[in-house]
């Protein structure tokens, strides 16, 4: 009878998470491919749209559709098409830094509240249920009638409405996870609550990161293009969308196109970043987080 | 008796030593007035480990034994009672107490699932104690983590392994490895073995025994299974609603004069010989109350209680030598003479009629 | 070679040349290999292995499961005149539960948390048109007090979360009963459990077969359960039985070296500690060689074990063993095992 044999060999590896990216629904990796269409636009657009933003009078006022114009001019004559093409920057760069500030912040603080739970748990629960329960649009337009509607502070407002809802949903993913016995080991090797959150615990939840990432991207958006057609973004002649939506509105019986356009152009982006969200979180949901359950 | 593991001179000082431990959960306070889920969740208790050896702490489940060992390592706080460690107190959460104790007593869980993180592979797992507590890096890290995969007999191969890829024995040795980065003296270890298959716990047993014989470490072994705990223990504790029964070297206790409550646990471990047990003795019907009781805890269930006494009046330790003790109100001579070895193979040529009597006398 | 129950009377269940495989790591891997056994009325067989033995995945084939992710490749089950698995949903729901009971696994996962206990045993009988109304409350009530839970009439108003996990499946036992099946599938009912309240639910499980008349397949790795209540004991190995036979000559005599292995690695109570690594290695099925499943971990496999697959093998009274090796190895000294006093194994 044998003793103990040598050191036991692991079973063969199996498919890591490179190819579970490819494995995302073929409805999410199109929207995938709208926005990344819509991300080198933003990139490359000034150097190719046949006009400037603020370029008056290059047709005339009201012009349909046409080869040169192809969504035709608004109502100083101005290149639809090319404000379209130049206001998509403004929008994904304010969206992108306003979603990503939100969700870091969110996410540390929902992740360590989870872990330190007791009175500051409660207490910063209740203050996030009451801001919460403000209307994010009043309580942005109190926002930026305070502090004015320069962009850095319009993102920081969006930012600092977002991050609650943010703390909340990492909360509770981490709170399912907080009380795995390596998390206590961890917390037996002395290390401290910051480096737990980020070492033990925010692997752990990044998929629910990512999806929250992707969910609010949808929602700034809107929410920044509702702030401009309000008037409190950046002022005319911005190619602001929302903006721009606002100032067509007054004559949409001489031309819709100068509403159309830019309205379609942020419901197609908006679109996209909800399916890809979906095919995303359903693909993290099947195969655990970043791919890696078999 | 074939043990590993050098036995503990009565003269040197014990590794661990636990006196009058009492650990309470506070539970939740539902009203102003109304607390609810308030439980003495230890009461009491007392042992003490040596160097190098390996002390069994066995119940079932409220019994309070996983309680013991998170109150060991500073998870759960201890209310009263006396905790030393290599001579230090050690009554302290974990948070505040000093890094070479923290080294020193190392604790590996039940369940091979929850105890290695998803997203970290064995060899982060294994160099993050690595760093933390011997601030090693670089190359010098990398091959300690694979003399210590070695020492758990698992191959290098597994370095770049996720637990998700690892099955539930390989996965307790990576856990064990883990714990064995720190170099303790102590490893608690809470019911390791009971998600393991058969085959598995076996080897992994062994693991510990090579592990006890090469390194000298003692184990406080945490386990519901008197089948495993003759196998690894020297000495045991018997434990029923958080309160000491009976403790003392694992041959003794296995043989009578018995607890009732260890004598009930005995004969309520499956033989392999497939002989016909007894009538199991019926359920009680009420819960002890474990934060005002000062009897017997045991003795709403216990067959050979003495009314009046057991459950009013805290029962007496008896003292049978070699450190063999028993709580309980009937005396030890009563007991050995209606008790049977419950340790050999079969359990009794009593008839069943005359077996189940015994359990109905109150 | 079949594997038959002893008796000459019709067997309850018939499984024979059961397939079953699962996709997995992106293609069909067979989980379970050709398995065949039956059960006799009354007969209690028990099917034991360690995880990954396929054990788990016969019994929900029993209950005429399809698992997502999961296919019969072949096989037929007999029961009561019909194979169950060429049976459409609709006939599988009137057997499932009312002819086939079943226990699984964890009873707080089993049981409705938001229903009561009575609620939950009568909503089977009425399911399944046995009884309804106060004649199902009646007979709710009896088997309440059959699975020897106290006080029924509080029990049937009591949720499951007011109960102990012994009290919980004991409820689901009830469950299972409730229609009078001819056969009950039990998968670790007792895993989780105390000590003491095993003991009682598998001195609960014989009752009932003897007073019910029911035959059961109880599934665990847990032998010392199956030594308490089973007639006969198939021992699983990587989907394949690798041997059957009633419970005491098995763990008299095991045949097949894993059998014997396994028994040799359990932590007994009543013998001493002096014991040496029985098994090694683990079951990894990329190893699987063309012949015999357990070759790779055999102390005893020769060149031809690892060709050719062994069939089960008639050794003794309904004792059947897969190893082509099995006379020599019984002849053997140092292939001795445990006798009843507690010697060691070699």
């Amino acid at each position: 009878m044998s003793a103990v044999s040598s050191a036991m060999k692991p079973a063969a590896p199996v498919t890591g998470w490179r190819r579970g990216l490819a494995d995302l629904p073929p409805v999410a990796t199109g929207a995938a491919l709208v926005l990344l269409v819509y991300v080198v636009v933003a990139l490359t657009g000034p150097f190719w749209a046949p006009y400037g933003p603020a370029d008056m009078l290059v047709g005339d006022p009201f012009e349909p559709p046409t080869l040169a114009h192809i969504f035709g001019t608004d109502n100083i004559g101005r290149d639809v098409f090319s404000r379209v093409v130049y206001g998509s920057r403004p929008v994904l760069v304010m969206a992108a830094s306003a979603t990503g500030l939100a969700v870091i912040i969110g996410s540390v603080l929902g992740i360590l509240l989870a872990f330190r739970r007791g009175w500051i748990d409660e207490f910063a629960m209740r203050v996030i249920d009451v801001l919460m329960s403000i209307p994010p649009l009043v309580l942005a337009l109190l926002l930026i009638s305070a502090l004015g509607s320069d962009s850095v502070l319009v993102v920081l407002t969006v930012a600092f409405l977002f991050a609650p809802r943010v703390a909340r949903v990492v909360r509770a993913a981490t709170l399912a996870i907080v009380t795995e016995d390596y998390v206590t080991v961890a917390i037996t090797r002395g290390e401290s609550a910051l480096g737990i959150a980020l070492r033990e615990l925010l692997p752990n939840v990044a998929g629910t990161v990512f999806v929250e990432f992707s969910i609010r991207t949808g929602y700034a958006i809107v929410f920044i293009g509702a702030l401009s057609f309000l008037g409190f973004g950046a002022p005319p002649p911005a190619p602001e969308w929302g903006l721009m939506i606002n100032e067509g509105y007054a004559n949409i019986n001489a031309s819709f196109w100068p509403v159309m356009a830019p309205a379609g152009a942020m419901a197609i982006l908006v679109i996209a970043v909800n399916l890809f969200t979906e095919g995303l979180a359903r693909l993290i949901g099947q195969r655990g987080l970043l791919g890696m359950r078999e | 008796m074939s043990h590993s593991g050098a036995a503990p001179t009565a003269s040197a000082e014990p590794l661990l030593s636990v006196a009058g431990m009492e650990v309470v959960y506070r539970g939740r306070r539902v009203w102003p007035w109304k607390t609810v889920g308030r439980v003495r969740a230890v009461s009491d208790l007392s042992f003490t480990i040596g160097r190098g050896e390996t002390f069994a702490l066995v119940g079932e489940s409220g019994s309070g034994k996983s309680t013991v060992a998170r109150a060991v390592q500073g998870l759960v706080p201890v209310r009263s009672g006396q905790l030393l460690f290599e001579g230090r107190d050690v009554t302290q959460p974990i948070g505040r107490r000093d890094s070479l104790v923290k080294k020193r007593m190392q604790i590996v869980f039940q369940n091979p699932d929850a105890s290695l993180n998803p997203r970290h592979s064995v060899a982060t797992i294994i160099g993050r104690p690595l760093a933390v507590f011997h601030n090693l890096s670089g190359a010098e890290r990398r091959k300690r983590t694979r003399d210590l995969l070695a020492d758990a007999q698992l191959d290098e191969g597994y370095l770049r392994r996720m637990p998700g890829q690892l099955s539930g024995g390989e996965r307790q040795r990576v856990a064990i490895a883990r714990a064995l980065a720190a170099e303790p003296e102590l490893l608690l270890c809470d019911e390791i073995l009971s998600a393991l298959d058969v085959s598995v716990q076996a080897s992994v047993i062994d693991l510990l025994h090579k592990l006890q014989r090469e390194r000298g470490l003692a184990y406080l072994f945490i386990s519901h299974d008197l089948s495993v705990v003759r196998w690894l223990a020297q000495r045991v504790a018997v434990l029923f609603a958080g309160a000491l029964c009976e403790t003392g070297p694992v041959d003794r206790v296995f043989q009578p004069p018995y607890h009732p409550y260890t004598e009930s646990l005995l004969m309520a471990v499956p033989r392999l010989a497939g002989v016909r047990r007894p009538v199991p003795p019926p359920v009680a019907e009420a819960e002890p109350d474990r934060i005002n009781q000062i009897g017997c805890l045991y003795a709403h269930r216990c067959p050979r209680r003495i009314r009046g006494v057991c459950d009013s009046v805290a029962p007496p330790v008896q003292r049978l030598g070699e450190g063999h003790e028993i709580r309980c109100h009937v005396p030890i001579g009563e007991l050995a003479a209606h008790q049977r070895d419950l340790s050999a193979g079969i359990i009794s040529d009593a008839p069943a009629s005359r077996r189940a009597d015994r359990f109905e006398q109150t | 070679m079949s594997v038959q129950a002893e008796t000459e009377t019709k067997p309850v269940i018939r499984v024979a040349g059961l397939s079953v495989e699962y996709w997995t790591h992106r293609q069909w891997v067979e989980v379970v290999s050709g398995v065949e056994f039956s059960i006799g009325p009354r007969e209690i067989l028990g099917l034991a292995g360690e995880s990954g033995c396929g054990k788990s995945t016969v019994a929900y084939a029993l209950l005429g499961e399809r698992r997502s992710g999961s296919r019969i490749r072949s096989g037929n089950i007999l029961f009561e005149g019909r194979d169950l698995l060429h049976l459409r949903d609709p006939e599988l729901r009137e057997i499932r539960g009312a002819r086939i009971g079943f226990v699984p696994q964890n009873p707080t996962a089993s049981l409705t948390p938001s229903m009561s206990c009575g609620a939950q045993i009568t909503e089977v009988l009425a399911f399944h048109g046995v009884a309804r109304g106060s004649e199902a409350k009646t007979a709710a009530l009896d088997l309440i007090r059959q699975v020897g839970l106290p006080d029924p009439t509080a029990t049937f108003v009591k949720y499951p979360h007011q109960l102990s996990g012994g009290q919980q499946q004991r409820v689901v036992i009830a469950m299972a009963l409730a229609c009078r099946p001819a056969l009950i599938v039990l998968d670790e009912p007792t895993t989780g459990l105390d000590v003491t309240t095993q003991w009682r639910i598998l001195r609960l499980l014989s009752e009932l077969r003897d007073r019910l008349q029911t035959a059961l397949l109880y599934v665990s790795h847990d032998l010392g359960a199956l030594a308490e209540i089973c007639d006969r004991i198939a021992v699983m190995y990587a989907g394949k039985i690798v041997e059957v036979a009633p419970t005491a000559e098995l763990f008299k005599a095991p045949r097949h070296p894993y059998s014997r292995g396994l028994l040799a690695s359990v932590p007994r109570i009543d013998s001493p500690p002096e014991r040496r690594l029985a098994l090694r290695g683990t079951l990894k099925r990329e190893d699987m060689p063309a012949g015999c499943r357990f070759a790779s971990r055999c102390d005893f496999a020769e060149q031809a074990c690892r060709e050719r697959e062994p069939l089960l093998d008639l050794a003794g009274e309904a004792h059947h063993v897969a190893c082509r090796r099995w006379r020599e190895l019984a002849a053997r000294p140092d292939f001795g095992r445990e006798s009843l006093d507690g010697a060691h194994v070699a």
